[in-house]
């Protein structure tokens, strides 16, 4: 039974059109939020940049790290593109219209919901899952880690799979 | 399986040693092995007020909180007697999925319902009880099979297909099947909690209740003990957030009953009802309990009345106005209020409750089973409460006699490690003898069980014990009512006139002539 189909068709932080399909050949680590977020996302890129720089070269170079905006309105690929350098580089950014995010929103399962930022009234929030989405490299769901698990637990879980035969 | 996070623990210890089960309490045993042992589509003893599967007296949870009374009674009572409960386990099961349980979803998928009547004509009708929403039949679905893995140490249910629901209409349609097991029912629930943030999973279209996703809760986290994973953590700390939008809580200090998610529309518990204050306490309680006691006492004051000697019973809600029509329907109201005194440790109320229940709901036995039978008059001429719905008389009083203060919520944070499946158990009972106590002292290396006859039944007492010779633990000694009765060791067994035991590999079968009671010590040197 599937539930994460992992599909997308989205837009990368260079403009460039992209799909899972795009990436066929590595695993992809995959997580939503938006730029704005100032809590979640800060906290889970900081926490997953670490995992990266925790793994091996070789198995680092074995994985594109996506992420995926629930904003498009706001997040433009110019947007992720200078938010992403300058604070995780080692992330792919990827928007796209109002209907391609939906659409790949409810391929990963994922929630997010506008509303009222309370501490900013002109402006809003976007509460999302906090889910990290690990995807073979043939484009199917592995695995996935709720925000409750630590950078240790994801590092050693990483080391397992991908030095796998998939 | 893992150990857990250690989640509060509230409210008084549980003894070390409850003592022995008295009639009633096996009465209650009884109850809820006769209607889950009935025949396919014979709901005899079961059949509430309303006729659609539609009010809180619906097989389904009829049937789920039956499985879950049997659960606790079965960890902190009787926990090495399995062979009472695994049969009834599976019974429940088989009925679950019988589709008198769950056609009513293909109507109720439609919406229509008094908080979602904007979706009628805009949803589909469905026919899979699963998939998709509808939460108040696959959590029970999905957790009836988790808790008998965990308890019985048998996964049958884990493998593909292993719960599968088919309907082969006579007269329309085609032949329908659905193929689940346990753990694919459990990522149909986790995948939509997922997408809707950890709010919950609705029921009918667009309506997700706080009580429905409870049970929820409870399946992850025994399928957490079986695979150690943290989806129950997960989901609860999602659940915390995700409900602070709404509140959990509505304006009146009641429970917060459903949010209308499409509309963004919390629902309050507005007349207010017990049953939902009640229930939604009861099964909260295993994972946030000092939420449920700063708020529940004093919910539940609203609804007492005090009765003679110490008996007390509750107000029941007015009938409302559906369409038009006065519309009552079974929402058990006494007995979650006896069951929520019992899961959180409120002894007087219990007390009260069940006095009140033997005094006034007439209590009847049949065929070993304790029952009141129903009684659609609310209250008669005294003013004295009557009314028993089905639910309460054959599984929610059962609940509340056979649980423990504390008894769920110790469930959930204190599970049963492997060392437990590994001690001698009575894993098969002949059906004439009632066990009323069963447990194994490791500190002594003793097994204590003790048989009692039942009046209804005659021949010998016939009762398996596994885990008794291949685990190396040496010369043995049985004793019955104190008399040493038979011995042995990892090979050999010497019985006495009175009792014949056979070695089958790991299982010391003992036959014993009946005795009105007989209490058994199993001891290793």
């Amino acid at each position: 039974m599937t539930f994460v189909t992992a599909k997308f068709d989205l837009i990368d932080h260079d403009g460039r059109p992209v799909t899972e399909m795009s990436f066929q050949g590595r695993w992809l680590l995959v997580y939503f939020g938006f730029t704005h977020c100032r809590v979640v996302c800060p906290r889970s890129l900081t926490r997953l940049s670490n995992v990266l720089d925790a793994l091996a070269p070789e198995l680092a170079r074995t994985l594109q790290p996506l992420y995926i905006s629930v904003d498009p309105k706001r997040d433009t690929p110019a947007v992720m593109r200078e938010y992403l350098s300058m604070r995780y580089p080692r992330f792919l950014g990827l928007t796209g219209t109002e209907e391609q995010v939906a659409e790949a929103k409810e391929g990963f399962k994922v929630f997010s919901r506008p509303k009222p930022d309370p501490h900013d009234p002109a402006n809003y929030d976007v509460p999302h899952t906090a889910i990290t989405y690990l995807i073979d490299p043939a484009g199917a769901y592995a695995t996935h880690w709720p925000e409750t698990r630590s950078a240790d637990d994801i590092v050693a879980d990483l080391q397992a799979r991908l030095r796998s035969p998939t | 399986m893992n150990h857990p996070m250690n989640p509060p623990v509230r409210g008084p210890r549980v003894p070390q040693v409850p003592p022995r089960l008295d009639a009633k309490q096996v009465g209650s045993l009884r109850q809820i092995e006769n209607i889950a042992g009935q025949l396919d589509g014979e709901w005899t003893m079961m059949g509430g007020r309303c006729g659609l599967q539609e009010d809180f007296g619906a097989f389904r949870y009829q049937l789920a909180y039956a499985g879950l009374a049997l659960a606790l009674a079965h960890y902190h009572r009787l926990p090495n007697a399995p062979g009472v409960f695994k049969p009834i386990f599976q019974n429940l099961i088989r009925k679950m999925m019988h589709p008198g349980v769950w056609m009513y979803w293909h109507y109720v998928s439609q919406g229509g319902a008094l908080t979602n009547g904007h979706l009628w004509g805009k949803v589909p009708a469905l026919w899979d009880p699963v998939k998709k929403d509808n939460i108040m039949f696959s959590a029970y679905l999905t957790l009836l099979p988790l808790l008998y893995n965990y308890l019985f140490d048998d996964d049958r249910y884990a493998k593909p297909g292993a719960l599968t629901m088919a309907i082969n209409p006579l007269t329309f349609g085609d032949r329908m099947v659905f193929e689940y097991d346990q753990h694919s029912l459990s990522d149909t629930i986790y995948w939509q909690m997922v997408q809707n943030g950890y709010l919950g999973v609705a029921c009918e279209p667009s309506c997700v209740f706080q009580i429905c996703n409870q049970p929820s809760i409870l399946a992850f986290r025994v399928e957490d003990f079986l695979k150690g994973t943290t989806r129950a953590q997960e989901v609860t700390e999602g659940y915390l957030k995700a409900w602070e939008e709404f509140g959990m809580l509505d304006a009146g200090a009641h429970f917060m009953v459903h949010v209308v998610t499409d509309l963004k529309v919390p629902i309050p518990n507005a007349l207010p009802w017990l049953w939902s204050d009640a229930w939604l306490a009861t099964m909260m309680h295993s994972w946030n309990p000092d939420f449920v006691h700063e708020h529940y006492p004093r919910m539940l004051e609203e609804f007492l009345i005090p009765g003679p000697e110490d008996t007390c019973a509750i107000r029941l809600w007015e009938p409302v106005d559906v369409r038009g029509v006065k519309t009552t329907a079974d929402t058990a109201d006494f007995g979650w209020a006896a069951v929520a005194a019992a899961e959180l440790g409120d002894e007087k109320t219990l007390r009260g409750l069940l006095g009140h229940a033997d005094r006034f709901m007439n209590p009847t036995w049949r065929d070993g089973g304790l029952y009141y039978p129903r009684n659609d008059t609310r209250y008669d001429e005294q003013g004295i409460l009557r009314l028993v719905e089905p639910i309460t008389s054959n599984t929610l009083l059962p609940f509340a006699r056979l649980n423990v203060p504390s008894g769920l919520n110790t469930f959930y944070n204190r599970p049963w490690t492997r060392t437990h499946f590994a001690e001698p158990m009575l894993t098969e009972i002949s059906n004439n003898v009632d066990v009323v106590e069963a447990r194994f002292q490791p500190a002594g290396s003793e097994l204590r069980f003790t048989l009692k006859a039942r009046q209804d039944r005659s021949g010998d007492a016939e009762i398996s014990i596994s885990n008794v010779f291949e685990k190396g633990r040496g010369a043995w000694k049985l004793y019955r009512d104190g008399v040493e009765s038979a011995s042995g060791d990892d090979e050999r067994v010497a019985g006495t006139a009175d009792l014949r035991i056979e070695r089958h590999a790991d299982v010391m079968k003992l036959v014993a002539s009946r005795e009105a009671m007989s209490a058994y010590t199993l001891v290793w040197a």
